[in-house]
């Protein structure tokens, strides 16, 4: 008769120092690490050297001089040196998409991965896996709780935005899905693609509604306005066309562009219309009608990204010449160019409602929080696991209102906000490459003896959830 | 739980003031390697890995006590309330649902056939070789009709019919597609939408396999990967391999992108080639999920070496770490960290599973009004007066009382919000018919949880795995 398995809580019977407190980092999945007796019967885990980041004196007790601590004077620049072995994702960053809440940006990358990050510590909390190639849309509902991704691998995917975890997915194009849109009661989502459709979903059960064939060339980008009655797509044919809505029949043709439209925006209140593409050039058209109201000719190359402000008097673009440009609206004046940063194409732009972040993704592999206000460099969001080890981050606390302790990571040379305690420093560290596994789809398809289940495969990190302490000794 | 104030000569009393800490989860602590401890609180959905002071530090907040030795700052407070551990706002739900009453059933399955045109070497109902059995039309029909009415009734938009057997259910054609056909009928009469699944062993012709795609939402498919695994043990009434034909499904399934999933069987003697098939299956395959379970020692696999092994653990370790680089991920019965449940299968929640005589039963391996254990499994029968069923709720009541938190066996096992107690046919082919005692897969289950546990926290960052946070107030 076998014995009933206890496990539940009791003292551990230790030699070890009381002030040796240790969490322990796991770095690797058991399907990684080379097995052996000892280990299947004990544990099946890689770790790094245990971090004692909660004991006394845990971390380096000397920062490095280019870190901004609460009593050295504030630093408002990055150090760039070390942005650049700080990356966001493997490959290059295709799409960003921000809550409604502004407190969660959604990143996808030609490294088939979309990434969660919390806003605006920048923690990273899930990295969802299950695309097979490059994410190049990105979209959230409404009500903040879906979002949605789009890849060449020709799938959307429903997430739940919370956890990480998916929801549903199928293949909806014949090629590479390339722009998303989500109607504002949340209830339709609009898809282009490379095979030269538009399509419309219902959002609840992923089920086609209609499909609409659109100019040759393929989509690259979608708007919808926010009175959900007008659809604005482009792409490679040179042409704007505006749909209406919920109909999907065509009003009208805008030609102007002499390249591919690679980015368009609508304004908060539906009036304005903003095209980028690859004849450099932002145009600025009226809606509903579709005149033209103004070229702007700034950026020297292709302009990839464009974002509207919140309250609609900013517009932000970025461009293959690595820049960003910030227009007021509605003249579309040039008002500040953010310069430095990114070392390659500016491709996917968002802004935070709330907390007037702009957050910036590239062909470099990068993601900047900036603000909106101030402009400079920013702080680069970073992936630890992928990033370079000689990587630093710099953990500190922050007592909020509440008399609350939160504890936020950045990399090294992040300037910590007055008030907070660093609590460990730069301390250089090794990781060893991490694969999540891929995700199966939701609805199990099996049936036979020994019961079935669901295995939701993800990487559920809380939403506003923040790493205690990233610092790492090397191996 | 209030923390004393006053300073006390005893190290371990707190010297915080005005601090109210609370335990605020069912926690486990899992040993690890080098005395490192995975601490897991299922209901919280949070883990992380620690040193033995930061259990102890836990064992005395239980007892009342605060350590500020171990915590002199606050931060490990800090910590743990973060992952609801400690002070969270909501109480912990356990996820148990309950059913009471007479069973109203949306889904039957219906054991079509004891027939089979294989004879695995493994086979838990020993098909093929036992009397031969199979449901006719009507008892097929009598059971959709009850299904669609509990439908109406309910106000269900959908009812579904999974076809399955002590044998291959596609040895019985005719009453298959019949019943299917009618369930059409039925459904478009009524109003409602009708989903259907079958198992199978793979080996169908092409008319078949055109069916199958055309008409049913996904098939479970089982295959043991390598050719010369699959032409060992499952094989056909004359002894020939059967991996050319079930390949061929397979292929034609693809083509078709076709939803069906796999299930590998493995034996004591082909445990190491478990890396190797799954391998092969996800290089060449593209099966929506892959079940690896070891083989169940019933049927004609009776009295054979168990598989049930740790050495069938490490296989699958290795196996999965193939199918991940491959784009897969394979999947073990038991070990089910994305589900919070208190059922391991259907035996619990009123499953309504036919016989090919009409019988009622709530267990696939229980397929036969002449199995040892039918008296605990089947608990209906066609009612007499009338179309429906009349039901033993007796019987069932039994049934419904196999829940995990009935188990007392259970209670202290990290898993069992997951696992949910396991096979309880398999436990009784085990044990026998006295209490629960679980079998080798509670061991094999434990390892394979813990490894998902792992994993979630390396993913979420290395440091820990919590969803969904609570946040502090700003």
């Amino acid at each position: 008769m076998k014995q009933p398995p206890r496990y539940e809580l009791k003292r551990i019977e230790t030699n070890q120092p009381e002030d040796e407190v240790e969490i322990v980092s796991v770095t690797c999945s058991p399907w990684e690490a080379r097995m052996n007796r000892r280990a299947i019967l004990g544990a099946s885990f890689c770790s790094a050297a245990a971090l004692t980041i909660l004991a006394n004196g845990g971390c380096s007790s000397t920062p490095p001089a280019n870190v901004g601590g609460a009593e050295k004077e504030k630093s408002t620049t990055v150090n760039e040196e070390k942005c650049e072995e700080a990356l966001a994702h493997k490959n290059a960053v295709k799409a960003l998409a921000i809550s409604p809440d502004g407190k969660k940006l959604a990143s996808g990358s030609s490294d088939s991965t979309i990434k969660l990050w919390q806003l605006p510590s920048g923690a990273l909390t899930n990295t969802l896996t299950d695309h097979t190639k490059a994410v190049l849309a990105l979209a959230i509902s409404p009500d903040g709780k879906t979002l949605v991704s789009g890849s060449e691998d020709q799938t959307i995917q429903l997430w739940n935005l919370s956890s990480g975890v998916s929801i549903k997915y199928w293949k909806a194009h014949d090629g590479a899905v390339q722009a998303l849109a989500v109607s504002p009661d949340g209830s339709t989502l609009i898809s282009g693609g490379a095979d030269q459709t538009i399509k419309f979903w219902n959002m609840k059960n992923g089920r086609l509604i209609k499909a609409l064939k659109s100019p040759k060339g393929g989509i690259k980008t979608l708007a919808i306005s926010p009175d959900g009655r007008t659809l604005a797509s482009g792409g490679g044919d040179i042409t704007i066309t505006l749909w209406d809505l919920p109909k999907g029949t065509k009003r009208k043709t805008l030609k102007g562009h002499k390249g591919a439209i690679h980015a368009l925006a609508i304004s908060p209140d539906g009036k304005t219309l903003i095209s980028g593409g690859a004849d450099t050039t932002i145009k600025v058209w009226n809606l509903p009608t579709g005149s033209l109201r103004r070229t702007r000719n700034v950026h020297s190359k292709s302009v990839w990204a464009l974002a509207v402000s919140p309250d609609g008097t900013l517009l932000l673009s970025g461009g293959n010449d690595f820049l960003i440009n910030a227009w007021d609206l509605p003249k579309c004046d040039l008002i500040q160019t953010f310069k430095g940063g990114h070392q390659d194409a500016v491709v996917a732009l968002a802004i935070a409602q709330q907390s007037q972040i702009l957050v910036s993704g590239s062909v470099d592999k990068h993601i900047r929080l900036r603000n909106v206000s101030t402009g400079g460099n920013g702080i680069c969001l970073i992936d630890l696991v992928i990033s370079s080890p000689k990587v630093e981050g710099i953990t500190y606390r922050v007592k909020t209102k509440a008399g609350k302790l939160v504890t936020y990571t950045q990399p090294c040379g992040t300037p910590i906000p007055p008030g907070a305690v660093c609590t460990c420093n730069c301390v250089p560290g090794s990781y060893v490459p991490y694969k999540p596994p891929v995700s199966t789809p939701v609805e199990p398809t099996y049936s036979g003896s020994g019961g079935g289940g669901t295995q939701p495969c993800g990487t559920p990190l809380p939403p506003d959830a923040v790493c205690t302490c990233n610092c790492v000794p090397g191996l | 739980m209030n923390i004393k104030t006053a300073f006390d000569r005893d190290s371990t009393v707190n010297l915080l003031p005005s601090t109210n800490l609370m335990l605020t989860a069912e926690l486990f602590t899992i040993p690890l390697e080098d005395e490192k401890y995975l601490i897991y609180a299922p209901l919280r959905q949070a883990a992380f890995v620690a040193g033995a002071q930061v259990v102890n530090f836990l064992v005395d907040l239980q007892e009342g006590k605060y350590n500020q030795a171990i915590d002199p700052d606050g931060s490990l407070v800090n910590f743990l309330q973060q992952l609801e551990i400690l002070d969270a706002r909501s109480v912990e739900t356990m996820p148990i649902s309950t059913f009471e009453g007479t069973p109203l059933p949306t889904a039957v399955t219906l054991f079509l056939t004891t027939a089979c045109n294989l004879r695995c070497t493994y086979c838990y109902a020993a098909a093929g070789d036992t009397p031969l059995k199979a449901m006719s039309f009507e008892v097929a029909k009598r059971g959709i009709d009850f299904v669609v009415d509990n439908a109406i009734r309910r106000k269900v938009p959908q009812f579904e019919i999974a076809y399955h057997g002590g044998g291959e259910p596609t040895a019985n054609w005719q009453t298959m597609t019949g019943s299917f056909a009618y369930a059409q009928d039925k459904a478009l009469e009524a109003g409602l939408s009708v989903k259907a699944s079958t198992a199978t062993n793979g080996v169908l012709n092409d008319a078949q396999i055109d069916w199958i795609i055309a008409n049913l939402k996904g098939v479970s498919l089982s295959f043991d990967g390598l050719p010369a695994v699959q032409d060992t043990h499952r094989i056909t009434s004359t002894g020939q391999g059967s991996s050319d034909r079930v390949i061929h499904t397979i292929r034609r399934f693809d083509e078709a992108d076709f939803n069906y999933g796999i299930r590998v069987t493995v034996t004591h003697d082909h445990i190491a080639s478990l890396p190797d098939s799954i391998e092969f299956i996800c290089s060449n395959f593209s099966p929506k999920r892959i079940q690896v379970e070891p083989a169940y020692q019933l049927g004609r696999w009776v009295g054979t070496t168990s598989a049930e092994t740790e050495a069938f653990i490490s296989s699958y370790r290795e196996a999965q770490g193939r199918a991940i680089q491959l784009g897969h991920h394979i999947h073990y019965s038991g070990a089910r960290l994305g589900l919070l449940t208190n059922h391991f299968c259907g035996i619990t929640q009123d499953s309504f599973a036919l016989t090919p005589d009409g019988n009622v039963s709530a267990c696939y391996e229980a397929f036969s009004e002449d199995n040892p254990l039918a008296d605990l499994f089947l608990y209906g029968k066609p009612d007499s007066q009338g179309t429906g069923y009349t039901f033993d709720l007796s019987v069932l009541g039994n049934l419904r009382q196999q829940a995990v938190q009935h188990r007392e066996f259970c209670q202290g096992c990290f898993a069992k919000w997951h696992c949910a107690g396991d096979c309880f046919h398999k436990s009784l082919t085990v044990n026998g018919r006295g209490e629960f005692a679980g079998s080798d897969r509670c061991t094999i289950t434990r390892e394979l949880t813990k490894d998902q546990i792992l994993t979630r926290i390396a993913a979420a960052g290395g440091l820990f795995w919590h969803e969904p946070p609570v946040l502090l107030d700003e």
